[in-house]
């Protein structure tokens, strides 16, 4: 019984360190990679290898709003300051139950139009549409039928005008350069269908016309991990996975799109909760059935601010929407796995988020509970597990600190003193703690599933610092 | 601990030392790129000085030395130098006339002849910077024979890199000369190279000789392209030249043509209206049952331009498509374009179409939101 035992926990070392192994050295050499990429993207910009053109592709912004009265009019007028020669603004109130049309009606002197929708893609009914030029930009707001979030970018591709639209958020501010940046791999590469764009927080930063004035690491312990985690987040391993064609999310809060791939599968789907991630996985799929050329790329210069939550319930309510988004999708593109068709984005990008964000909270029970038995059978170093776990949350904080300063400097953002010691106190802080909400957070995702996956996951809003005297 | 032969906390202290090295390095070149900053603004100030000198004596005794040149042409290969020379250049030109500036950058082609041979052995972002100076500063411009600094260029056309190849293009308009955008045209033809339509298009339209010209050799060689390269250069026409009626009315003819150029010709008979174009045109918008909705939409944009009763009962018809955008641009023709009077399409409006009215009563409330367009400075949050 006890050689059995033995030999059981010889196989779940075995896997352990494999398992994080594996996980360690995807994360080294996604860092790496990036710091490299953006090195030379910086050099790039120094030299003049960048695409200076004055007529960029025409694009739709689509804003779904819900409850969004506080921020909304906020959003619209900085997208009015966007630093770009021609877009439109399309924002689609999906039945709100406070002052989101009127706020917007009031703010931009918007005229009810008897707009018939071009219904491509299949989405609620429009309650009532409105229209306005405001500064030769052409901004339409249609309210319509509460359907959730994705049913409400279905709206606003219906209604947009142009071949490409941005998504984003409406409590999100995008930087002023950003819808240029954004559309350079659409010029670089016509079989570019989708872009992702950098999102980064905005509770630190303050923003003036679209320009980013000043920022500083926050004291709320809750957005300074975040802010990290999205640093080593947005710059390695999208960076790495963009290097084999392999990303399979695209933020909600800020990516662009070509208007006939989306219609091609359908637009978003109402059914996920992450129909961010759906969208690009089905784009994906879609396209190596079909044997099109595509690619799908990340542009790392095209900054989005977006709020992120302040409290830990409004941070595991979006964590647990994210998490439930990444198993709607993986199980049901599970085809893909592994399949020849789908080369790298169904052995690579799939296995990754498979092992290392679907599983990881159940491996990690799983860890915990063989180590608590390891120790009443005394089958455990304890030594040499606290020092393999102080190792591992040190080579965490290390990671995290590498990707964070190689932001700052390729992003010409000044930090003083404090915020640099904040930002390695928040590193160890993020490589022990906020690892273990996430656990927590993805492992109770499941309970009460069925009863809450279609309903728009809402955080406590605040106004965006827009540099405003006050 | 061994597992598998390996200690799995050496390999974590190797990765933590390959991210601590990262760090450093970061950190460092934070510091290096201050450094280079500082020496960049010295450099580019020194310069600033030798070259007015330059200027000057230019304009006393004529143009430069071999010897003066020599010593500019050693300097620049280093690639910060031809940095602060770039800059030095910008504050030279807000000092010196206008003439003395051209002069100064006419006596620079031996330079950057020189310079090609060693920036061809260079990286792509250094090939591609040298090509970006060749158009900032218009060196070569106006030279008739193809010679070394178009080879670089052509070379670069074919390369890899996107960013390389679009200042290497910007190069080559820059210079003006016909046969060498000809010859990218046809390296890029036969080297495969996908570059993007629209920059092509718009590349094009910055050429700085004789644009009619470019576009007749183009146009006259375009059986030897694909669509990727010919619609550019039917897109630049558009922009550019309306004397190619005649050839593009031809093109348009041809069904087995590819659509995407059939549908350029469409957009160029928008712009400059040809009587023989008409009837086409009216077919496109009548059969669109049977064709592919993009020619009816485009056809009904284009017959704007041929105003008359044949062309708005051609376009109230096509109120009645089933496709929304070939009767949003009917109604868009015939209320923007053609300005056909209310009472005139009193039939449509008490009509049984409900789509056809519907767009008709939208694309009118469109021209009121036009005629109300509000400044951004009016609102008030």
């Amino acid at each position: 019984m006890f050689d059995f035992v033995k030999t059981f926990y010889s196989v779940v070392g075995v896997f352990f360190v494999l398992y994080l192994m594996g996980y360690s050295t995807f994360l080294m050499a996604s860092v790496i990679l990036g710091a490299l990429e953006l090195y030379r993207d910086h050099k790039k910009r120094r030299y003049h290898n960048e695409i200076e053109h004055e007529y960029y592709v025409p694009v739709s912004i689509v804003v779904p709003a819900y409850n969004e009265e506080i921020t909304v009019v906020d959003t619209v007028k900085s997208l009015l300051m966007m630093d770009y020669r021609l877009y439109e603004i399309v924002v689609v109130d999906d039945g709100s139950k406070d002052r989101t049309t009127q706020v917007l009606l009031d703010a931009f002197h918007l005229k009810k139009v008897s707009r018939p929708i071009n219904r491509k893609i299949r989405c609620k009914r429009e309650i009532n549409v409105y229209e306005g030029k405001i500064n030769h930009i052409s901004v339409t707001l249609v309210r319509k039928e509460n359907g959730g979030k994705a049913d409400a970018l279905n709206m606003g591709i219906n209604a947009s005008r142009y071949p490409y639209f941005i998504c984003m958020d409406a409590d999100s501010v995008l930087q002023r350069d950003s819808l240029k940046n954004i559309v350079k791999p659409v010029l670089e590469d016509d079989s570019v269908v989708a872009v992702g764009g950098l999102v980064r927080i905005a509770n630190c930063a303050v923003l003036k016309e679209g320009e980013l004035v000043d920022y500083h690491m926050p004291w709320n312990p809750i957005v300074g991990m975040q802010i990290l985690e999205y640093d080593r987040s947005f710059m390695a391993s999208r960076i790495l996975l963009d290097k084999f064609n392999g990303n399979l999310i695209i933020s909600g809060a800020f990516g662009l799109f070509q208007k006939s791939a989306v219609s091609d599968v359908g637009g978003y789907d109402s059914t996920t909760m992450g129909e961010d991630m759906e969208l690009v996985v089905k784009l994906h799929a879609f396209c190596r059935i079909n044997q099109l050329p595509y690619s799908i790329k990340y542009a790392p210069d095209a900054i989005c601010w977006s709020q992120c939550p302040s409290t830990i319930r409004d941070l595991k309510k979006q964590r647990r929407r994210w998490y439930l988004g990444l198993f709607q999708s993986l199980k049901k593109h599970r085809k893909m796995f592994f399949s020849p068709e789908f080369g790298v984005v169904g052995s690579v990008s799939y296995l990754y988020y498979l092992l290392y964000e679907l599983l990881s909270p159940f491996i990690e029970l799983f860890g915990i509970i063989t180590m608590v038995l390891a120790y009443v059978v005394n089958l455990i170093n304890v030594p040499f597990m606290i020092m393999f776990f102080v190792i591992y949350a040190l080579y965490g904080a290390v990671l995290t600190i590498t990707a964070f300063f190689s932001r700052i400097y390729t992003q010409n953002i000044k930090l003083s003193f404090t915020d640099v010691v904040k930002s390695i106190y928040l590193c160890l802080a993020e490589s022990v703690f906020f690892r273990f909400i996430q656990a927590f957070t993805r492992m109770t995702a499941f309970i009460g599933y069925q009863k809450k996956k279609n309903v728009w996951g809402q955080i406590k809003r605040q106004k965006m610092n827009m540099g405003e005297e006050k | 601990m061994h597992i598998l032969g390996i200690r799995p906390e050496l390999i974590l202290y190797f990765y933590m030392a390959g991210c601590i090295a990262v760090l450093i390095y970061n950190i460092g070149y934070i510091f290096w790129d201050r450094r280079k900053g500082k020496r960049l603004e010295k450099q580019s100030l020194d310069m600033v000085d030798k070259i007015l000198m330059q200027i000057q004596k230019i304009t006393e005794d004529g143009p430069l030395t071999e010897e003066g040149m020599s010593v500019l042409k050693r300097n620049l290969r280093k690639l910060e130098r031809l940095r602060a020379f770039e800059y030095s250049l910008e504050e030279v030109k807000g000092r010196v006339s206008a003439e003395e500036y051209a002069c100064y950058l006419t006596g620079l082609r031996g330079v950057f002849l020189d310079l090609a041979f060693y920036y061809s052995r260079r990286d792509l972002i250094e090939k591609a910077y040298f090509a970006s100076l060749i158009k900032k500063f218009g060196i070569d411009r106006g030279h008739a024979s193809y010679d070394g600094l178009m080879d670089f260029l052509v070379t670069l056309v074919i390369g890899p890199d996107v960013y390389a190849r679009e200042n290497a293009l910007g190069a080559l308009y820059s210079i003006g000369n016909q046969e060498a955008v000809l010859a990218a045209w046809e390296k890029m033809e036969d080297n495969g190279i996908l570059h993007s339509v629209k920059l092509l298009a718009d590349g094009l339209l910055g050429f700085c000789g004789d644009r009619h010209e470019l576009a007749k050799l183009l146009f006259a060689h375009r059986a030897k392209f694909s669509g990727q390269l010919n619609l550019p250069v039917m897109q630049f026409i558009r922009f550019s030249d309306g004397g190619f009626q005649e050839e593009f009315l031809e093109l348009l003819k041809k069904e087995n043509e590819e659509k995407e150029l059939r549908l350029e010709a469409v957009r160029y008979f928008r712009r400059y209206p040809y009587e023989p174009a008409r009837e086409m045109l009216f077919n496109f918008l009548r059969y669109q049952e049977y064709i592919d909705w993009e020619y009816a939409a485009m056809a009904a944009l284009a017959l704007s331009s041929y105003p008359g009763i044949d062309t708005q009962e051609c376009l109230k018809q096509g109120l009645s498509a089933s496709n929304w955008y070939v009767r949003f641009n009917c109604a868009q023709s015939l209320i923007y374009g053609l300005k056909v009077p209310q009472l005139r399409l009193y039939d449509v409006y008490n009509g049984h179409d409900r789509y056809a009215r519907e767009i008709l009563k939208y694309v009118s409330e469109l021209q009121e939101i036009e005629d109300q367009q509000i400044d951004l400075e009016e609102i008030h949050v």
